[in-house]
């Protein structure tokens, strides 16, 4: 064999070694992943009538979906739900994990612990946690009454805030970690070239620091906005019937309806919004580098 | 004196206990060349760092051109600063880098474009100013940090082992670059450095820092030639460091016994008898039997390896009572030996340094 076609033999070797590892990957996906969503695509376009699923072929849940203004109105609220949970926790967050990448020192790693602590405790229990305190006869409320700040209680539960406020307290920790992660990577001496440049402090930040961290605050805020748009249980917990989101419309139509073709529509339109946002969000931050 | 820019007095800083810079002076004149050279963790680096302003000293004055810095924030100084590692902004473009001191003091558009353009001709990178800085080598990024922190036009410009990444080659290039730059600028260059070779090429002076005091500031002949303490003879260049014991002490001379031979002292300093002392030999000046001058100092050696290095050799030396000594001799066929060979070698009194050893108490 001459060695050009050696070349091509160990080519064709490294491919099918890389195949190899990749096959327990790509099995997963395509078993738990792939077909599910085919099935949920499939049964999308299947008749609901008579609170009886049929196999004809009709766009007739999309054609809800996009006509009936509930529908449009709980995508929307979502929307805004999830971006307003993403500013608050990137304005909360960037402090904090500056603190931690820049001056921790010795205490960072306990800094981190401390960040990763709350995922032992269960989701479910936290957000009990919020009820407690965000009750008519709550934490909050009595120490409103007490210092006299409100005549009455105040209702937080069951609204939007209370989602809101929910939202962030969970989904703080993936904000913190990538923005970390890329501060952390910032040459200190970058920080100080700019002083020794005649730069102050806002102008260091505005100038070199934030926009290093660029990559950071978008994985970060990628991150907050498709958990935060998908979330389910902060919504049913401490969200009234005024704060529903996508996922306990959809979750409705499945178990409680039994409509599960106009829920899968839902489900199809859902995750389309959201794989438009993740690519819109690659492409702002290719150009960016 | 007028044109003394910068001037250092008593200048100290502890961290808790520990003085990583103790009693420091100096003062250099406008446009000199001066170098800080120490082993690394002397304390070379916080002296730089406190005249730039990112280190506040314990004691002691920094003033340049005059004005007491004392303080003064970074930007409020007259100094500019290279990074050990250039710290560029990676972020922006060459030009976009030099440019920003001058957009931070806020100067029209026009004038910081005509500077940025004097700057890239001034380190030779005309035509790089759109090139992104990761897609630059090691030079070029050398070059961008030197045009950067002078666009602003600093009276002292800090280098902190700027040329410490670059290999041997790349190194030697650059250290003429800075020596044309500092000309052609005229700027006052105060130079960090651990590489004595470095310091000697391109220094007006050199401050020799150990421990966090200053050993020695001088010509960079004059501390090749006429080093004052043991370490700094042993930094700069290659030495034999011998110990001996004075006797025979008069008019600025003696003889040193250094325990297999003796051999004649010349003294820069009030010697007793009886005082022990260092002396520092170059392996350049040990001279070989047949090249002995009249007066010079005789001792029997034997040829214990010979070391070829390109253009020179060296010869390590047996001596007598377990001593050995390194010469240095051009490869020019005058003299050819090999291990083995026993005859007698030599220097002049007045080619060796001698030092009085500290008192142990």
């Amino acid at each position: 064999m001459n060695a050009a076609g050696a070349a091509i033999g160990t080519a064709r070797r490294e491919r099918a070694k890389a195949a190899a590892l990749l096959l327990p990957a790509a099995l997963w996906l395509l078993v738990f992943f792939a077909l599910p969503a085919f099935v949920l695509l499939d049964s999308s376009f299947d008749r609901y009538a008579d609170a009886k699923v049929s196999d004809d072929f009709t766009f007739a849940n999309y054609a809800r979906v996009f006509s009936e203004s509930v529908y449009l109105k709980v995508f929307l609220r979502s929307v805004a739900v999830a971006a307003l949970v993403t500013a608050a926790s990137l304005l909360l967050a960037y402090p904090v994990a500056h603190f931690i990448a820049r001056r921790a020192g010795k205490n960072r790693d306990l800094l981190f612990l401390a960040l990763i602590v709350p995922f032992w405790t269960s989701i479910v229990i936290r957000t009990y946690a919020w009820k407690i305190l965000l009750g008519t006869s709550g934490a909050v409320n009595y120490f409103l009454l007490q210092s006299g700040l409100a005549e009455a209680p105040v209702k937080m539960l069951f609204s939007p805030s209370a989602v809101v406020v929910g939202l962030i307290h969970v989904l703080l920790p993936f904000m913190i970690i990538p923005l970390y992660a890329s501060l952390e990577k910032i040459d200190p001496g970058t920080v100080e070239a700019a002083m020794d440049l005649g730069a102050g402090r806002v102008q260091t930040f505005l100038r070199i620091t934030f926009p290093l961290s660029l990559p950071g605050v978008g994985v970060g805020c990628l991150l907050v906005f498709i958990l935060a748009l998908g979330s389910f249980l902060t919504p049913q917990l401490l969200g009234g019937p005024g704060s529903l989101m996508i996922s306990n419309v959809i979750q409705t139509e499945y178990m409680e309806t039994g409509n599960w073709p106009l829920g899968g529509a839902l489900a199809v339109v859902f995750l389309a919004v959201s794989l438009v946002f993740v690519a819109g969000c690659n492409k702002l931050f290719k150009a960016e580098e | 004196m007028a044109n003394i820019d910068v001037e250092v007095a008593g200048l100290t800083k502890r961290f808790g206990a520990f003085a990583a810079v103790e009693d420091v002076s100096f003062s250099i004149r406008r446009g000199e060349f001066f170098s800080l050279l120490g082993p690394s963790g002397c304390g070379k680096t916080t002296i730089m760092r406190m005249i730039a302003g990112f280190e506040q000293p314990t004691a002691g004055t920094i003033r340049i051109a005059g004005e007491d810095m004392a303080g003064r924030r970074p930007f409020e100084r007259p100094t500019n600063l290279v990074f050990q590692h250039l710290s560029l902004f990676p972020h922006m473009t060459v030009a976009g880098n030099i440019a920003f001191g001058l957009q931070m003091k806020k100067t029209p558009r026009r004038e910081t474009e005509k500077s940025v353009g004097e700057m890239l001709d001034l380190v030779q990178l005309s035509g790089f100013g759109g090139r992104k800085i990761p897609h630059l080598s090691g030079g070029q990024k050398q070059r961008v940090a030197i045009a950067r922190a002078l666009i602003n036009r600093p009276a002292v410009l800090l280098l902190d082992e700027p040329l410490g990444a670059l290999d041997l080659k790349l190194r030697e290039q650059m250290q003429l670059e800075l020596k044309r730059i500092q000309r052609e600028v005229g700027t006052t260059f105060i130079y960090v450095t651990h590489d004595q070779k470095e310091a000697i090429t391109m220094s007006n002076q050199i401050a020799v820092v150990n421990n966090g005091r200053i050993e020695q500031i001088d010509s960079a002949a004059e501390i090749y030639e006429r080093p004052q303490t043991p370490f700094v003879a042993n930094f700069i260049g290659q030495t034999n460091l011998l110990k001996g014991r004075l006797s025979g002490v008069g008019g600025g001379a003696g003889v040193a016994d250094c325990g297999g031979f003796r051999v004649r002292v010349v003294c820069g300093f009030p010697a007793r008898a009886g005082e022990n002392i260092s002396l520092s030999v170059r392996p350049e000046k040990i001279r070989f039997a047949g090249n002995l001058p009249e007066g010079a100092n005789r001792i029997a050696a034997e040829v214990d390896d010979v070391i070829f290095l390109g253009s020179l050799m060296h010869y390590r030396l047996a001596l007598a009572g377990g001593i050995t000594l390194t010469a240095e001799a051009p490869k020019d066929g005058s003299l050819s030996l090999a291990r083995g060979d026993k005859l007698e070698i030599g220097w002049l009194p007045e080619d060796g340094s001698v030092f009085a050893d500290k008192k142990t108490e």
